[in-house]
Parts: C-alpha cells; sequence; structure tokens
C-alpha cells in the first residue's frame, strides 16, 4: 500500500486562485518525501489537503488507503501534522503541551504522562519540561511539536517546512530529531520545504513544485545526474594539454566528469606530466539548484524574492 | 456513533477545556483587571439608580435586584470576545493541530464554547464573592439565604458563558478576522445586556423592546441568577434553562457546519 495517492488534485482558492493545478504523485511507505519549491508554489496547500484541514476543488487524495473526504476520520487517527505557524501553545509548558496533545489523541492518566516524560527525555527537552513555551528557542519548540505530533505513533508523519527560521545549529538538531525518529519507528516522513540543502540531505525522494504544479519527480541523485555531470576544474600555468570535452579559458580548464573525486587525481597527474604547473584544483558537483534550474527555469531564491515582494505588498495594501 | 466514541468524544472536550484552565491558571490578570467593571456597575451605576428610585424593584432593594444583573453581565463580556481568541488559535497553529486531531467538529465547538465558561467561572467566583463581602451591610445588597442556591449560580454561569461564547464563535467562523470579531461582538453586548432584565425588570421596557428580551438568552440567564441569588423563585427554571440549552445546541450546529470556513 501507498502511504499517500494524490490524483489530479486541484485547489482553487475564492474561486479565482488556483494554488494546485492538477497535481499527481504517490508515495511509497517507510521514505522521507520532500516537496521542494518557493513560497507560493502551492506545497502547503497540498499538506493542508492530505491531513483534511482543507477540502479540495478537484481529484483524489488518500492517506494509506483512506479516501479523502470520506474517511477523514481514520486519516486523522494515523497522521501526525506539524503546521509551519507555530503550534505548540506558547501559554503552557512543554510537558503541558504534550499531555493536552496525548489525552486528544486517547490516552489517559498514568500512561498519557510517563508517555509524555518519554518523549520529553527522548527529545532532550526534559531539563525545560516546565517552562513556558515562550521562553523556547525556536529549535526547541519544534522538536516539542514534533512530539506532540507523535504522541499516537503515527504512520505517517508531515512536517510544513519545519526549519523556517531557525539557524544552522537548531536546524541540524531538528534534521537529527526528523532522521533518529524515522530509524526507530519506520514511519513515512513527508516534508516541505524552500532549503535546497534540506530537502538533499533528508529526503529520500523529492518533488520539485513551481506555481501549482511538479516539475519533476526523483530521488536526489536522479534529479541532480538529470541537471548534468559534476566538473573538475583545474588552475594551471603554462599549456595545458588537449583534454577530449574539456574547455580551456584564461588558465582555468574545466572537465566534465560523472565521478569528479575518482578522476581528479589522474587529470591532475596527466596535466603536471604535460610540463604544465597545476596551481589548484577542485570540483563542481551538480547541485539540486542545479536541478531546480533545469526544471524549473528559474532559480528558487529569484522566485522567493519575487513572491515575497507580492505578499509584502499584498499586506500593505490590506493595511492601508 | 458508538458508546466507545461518545465516551472519546466526551474526553475531547474535556481536553480542550482542560488546555483553557491551564491557559488561565499561568495568566489570570485578565480576570482580575476584569473584576473591576462589574464593581463600578454595582457601585456607581447602582448606587445612584437606587438613590432616585425611579426603576420599579418589587420589595427588594435597586441593588439587590441589579447584583445578578451585574454577575451576567461580567460572565457575558468574558464570553463574547471568545472568538477573538480562536482567531489567533487559527492565525498561529493551534486551531489546525486541533482540527487534525481525531474528534468530531461537534467536540471541538463544544469544548470552546465550555473553555469560555472557564474564564466565566473564574470572573464569576470573584464577583460573587465580591458581591457577598458587599452584602455583609455594606450597601445595600440582601441575598437569598440559602447557600446551595448561591452554589446553584456556577453551572447557570457556565450556560450562559457557552451561549455567549457560541454566538462569538459563530462570528468567527463567519468572518474570521480579529478585527471583525471584535466589532461584531461590540455591535451585540449592550442591546444584548440593555434589552435583558439585568438592569431592570422586563416589564419597564417599551413593548417592542420587550420583544427583543423575549429572544434575548440573556433574559433567561438574568431571570435564573435572580431566582437563586435574589428571590428564591425558581418557578421560571425550566423554561429559562430549556432557552438556554436549545440556543447552545442550535449555537453549536452552526458552528460546526461552519467551522472548516476558518481554515479556507
Amino acid at each position: 500500500m501507498k502511504a499517500i495517492e494524490i490524483r489530479e488534485l486541484t485547489k482553487v482558492y475564492n474561486k479565482s486562485v488556483k494554488a494546485v493545478d492538477s497535481v499527481s504523485f504517490d508515495v511509497d511507505e517507510g521514505i522521507v518525501f520532500g516537496l521542494l519549491g518557493p513560497n507560493g508554489a502551492g506545497k502547503t496547500t497540498i499538506i493542508k489537503v492530505i491531513v483534511t484541514l482543507l477540502s479540495m476543488t478537484g481529484g483524489s487524495v488518500s492517506v494509506l488507503g483512506h479516501e479523502r473526504p470520506r474517511r477523514d476520520y481514520d486519516i486523522r487517527n494515523c497522521i501526525g501534522y506539524v503546521p509551519q505557524d507555530v503550534s505548540s501553545d506558547a501559554a503552557l509548558t512543554g510537558y503541558e503541551n504534550l499531555l493536552i496533545s496525548a489525552k486528544l489523541y486517547g490516552h489517559r492518566g498514568k500512561q498519557a504522562r510517563e508517555m509524555c516524560e518519554n518523549i520529553l527525555k527522548q527529545l532532550g527537552l526534559w531539563e525545560a519540561r516546565d517552562r513556558i513555551v515562550k521562553t523556547y528557542s525556536g529549535g526547541m519548540i519544534r522538536k516539542l511539536e514534533i512530539g506532540q505530533a507523535m504522541v499516537h505513533d503515527p504512520k505517517v508523519l508531515i512536517l510544513d517546512e519545519p526549519t523556517i527560521g531557525l539557524d544552522p545549529v537548531a536546524r541540524k538538531q531538528v534534521w537529527a530529531s526528523i532522521r533518529e525518529l524515522k530509524d526507530r519507528t519506520r514511519m513515512t516522513v513527508i516534508i516541505t520545504t524552500h532549503y535546497m540543502e534540506e530537502a538533499d540531505q533528508l529526503c529520500d525522494m523529492i518533488a520539485i513544485m513551481s506555481i501549482g504544479k511538479i516539475a519533476v519527480i526523483g530521488t536526489p541523485s536522479e534529479l541532480k545526474a538529470s541537471a548534468g555531470t559534476g566538473s573538475i576544474v583545474l588552475e594551471v600555468r603554462g599549456k595545458p594539454p588537449e583534454i577530449p570535452g574539456a574547455k580551456s579559458e584564461n588558465g582555468m580548464i574545466t572537465i566534465p566528469s560523472a565521478n569528479c573525486a575518482h578522476e581528479l587525481p589522474g587529470y591532475v597527474a596527466m596535466v603536471a606530466s604535460s610540463g604544465c604547473e597545476v596551481l589548484s584544483a577542485r570540483i563542481k558537483e551538480v547541485t539540486l539548484e542545479d536541478a531546480f534550474v533545469k526544471h524549473v527555469g528559474t532559480r528558487i531564491d529569484e522566485m522567493d524574492q519575487w513572491s515575497n515582494v507580492k505578499k509584502t505588498r499584498k499586506l500593505a495594501r490590506r493595511m492601508a | 456513533m458508538g458508546f466507545s466514541r461518545l465516551r472519546r468524544e466526551i474526553f475531547n472536550i474535556l481536553t480542550i477545556v482542560e488546555l483553557e484552565a491551564r491557559r488561565l491558571r499561568h495568566d489570570y490578570t485578565d480576570i482580575a483587571v476584569r473584576s473591576a467593571q462589574p464593581i463600578v456597575w454595582l457601585l456607581v451605576f447602582g448606587t445612584i439608580m437606587s438613590q432616585r428610585n425611579v426603576i420599579p424593584t418589587g420589595d427588594v432593594s435597586y441593588l439587590t435586584f441589579v447584583a445578578p444583573g451585574v454577575l451576567a453581565q461580567a460572565v457575558l463580556f468574558v464570553a463574547i470576545f471568545f472568538g477573538i481568541m480562536l482567531v489567533w488559535d487559527r492565525d498561529s497553529g493551534n486551531l489546525a493541530k486541533l482540527l487534525v486531531a481525531p474528534a468530531s467538529r461537534v467536540s471541538l465547538v463544544l469544548g470552546k464554547c465550555f473553555s469560555a465558561s472557564v474564564r466565566a467561572m473564574a470572573q464569576a467566583a470573584v464577583v460573587i464573592t465580591l458581591i457577598l463581602i458587599l452584602s455583609l451591610g455594606i450597601v445595600d445588597i440582601t441575598l437569598y439565604n440559602n447557600p446551595l442556591y448561591i452554589l446553584l449560580t456556577i453551572p447557570v454561569v457556565i450556560l450562559i458563558s457557552a451561549v455567549a461564547a457560541g454566538i462569538s464563535i459563530l462570528f468567527a467562523t463567519i468572518f474570521r478576522t480579529r478585527e471583525r470579531v471584535m466589532g461584531f461582538g461590540q455591535l451585540l453586548t449592550l442591546p444584548l445586556f440593555f434589552t435583558s432584565s439585568a438592569l431592570y425588570p422586563v416589564t419597564w421596557m417599551p413593548w417592542y423592546l420587550q420583544w427583543f428580551a423575549r429572544i434575548n438568552p440573556l433574559t433567561y440567564g438574568v431571570d435564573l441568577l435572580r431566582g437563586l441569588m435574589v428571590t428564591g423563585d425558581l418557578s421560571g427554571a425550566p423554561m429559562d434553562l430549556a432557552v438556554l440549552v436549545g440556543f447552545l445546541v442550535a449555537l453549536v450546529l452552526a458552528c460546526s457546519a461552519l467551522f472548516k470556513r476558518m481554515m479556507e
């Protein structure tokens, strides 16, 4: 069985804004699946439809075989969801937040309390359990929220932009928590992100999204391979030898290679033996960024800026 | 719906109420500050009106008459803006979290209505205590001499606040922004208060306002509170309870049907 099956999902807001346009994809059980795209690409909308928060305009969605909207209650029982906005109650302590979540998923009394204590210890929040969440750092809040989404051992954990607004250290901690959880419970994890590095590090499968559609789906290595090969760049003094396929200008030789790390020493030796001095050597890997540019046509940060400007302007208009 | 599911839903309602109780325990300044207002109504408005003797209140003093009204007003004011909290919860991820939990929409709405009751009860406890202190010969207030009746005001307070919160949550599901829910709350509070029997008997109003009073849930709430706190006459109680429960059921059903609009 697939964890998620989506067929021709379309979502139109206010009868005018098409946020998601006929999107289809499957998520296999037990993998980390990433929806990668700039703000406004429709990632969060897809997530909100999966977790039963939004109705859909067209198409079908099923989670572990439970069809929306008829089986929403069953879906809610088997998913854990961490929304993009802070969902822990800032006025309560970490322990209280977990306890309320545990009770909402049917745990009671001593069992609920013990479970909360275990989760707090696992997440490294034990020391902070009786502090008001308002005093937590961003990384601590995210970890607490993940804990809250785990109280019922969900088969599918869904995280919307789990590391948005976090500093690099906290981001790595959250990644570690997600990986640790996934390895221990073998659940399916779905994340949305607009960070290339995050998708690359965390995901087994990535769907690149742009303006309501999925541009391409594949494993990180497949996506990178689709954007071409890496290359070896040598800085040289003197006349370089002829290398098939290589480009040479201003004392820089760029040699395309499918296996840069292994071929680098050979090329360095070959150039050096031709009497040309090698000043430096480096590898230019293909990144997800290259894959994104190939399949979407623009860099993700450019689109991001554009959509942010749009959002800010819209907000300004509403205020005025 | 099976029995175990019903039990689970009742447990869900209690959990949502517990959440509010815990919020209140961490920060009760709101309740403390709001307690000043009923006292102003009682001591300033009440004192002035009782001096002139313009309002016919039968054989009880005006201050005695208005005390349950002031309690009802305090409860109404706490609950009628509860929808704003719901919009806050929507704007943060709190509401999303509740909505993806395996709980029926009816439980969520009822849980939120009774969450307002938690705050209203805290408020009512303060106001009743102050009224009791004032009635110890400080001002001219004579309450019905039965402690059980004073205790019975608590379930009435729960019911009134749940209805008022239901109205506010209905606004929240329809209007969806803080400003509008606030505005419509403001728009409704004073008419509800003035066309109830909180400040003067319904018979004292012109006929068209009496008609308003009759469809105003607060009238029935005040009637119950006055019966318990002042007259000891509970002959109208079954009718009062039926109207309040009817309002609550209708509001909860309407809110549950509209609740998903909050997220769209």
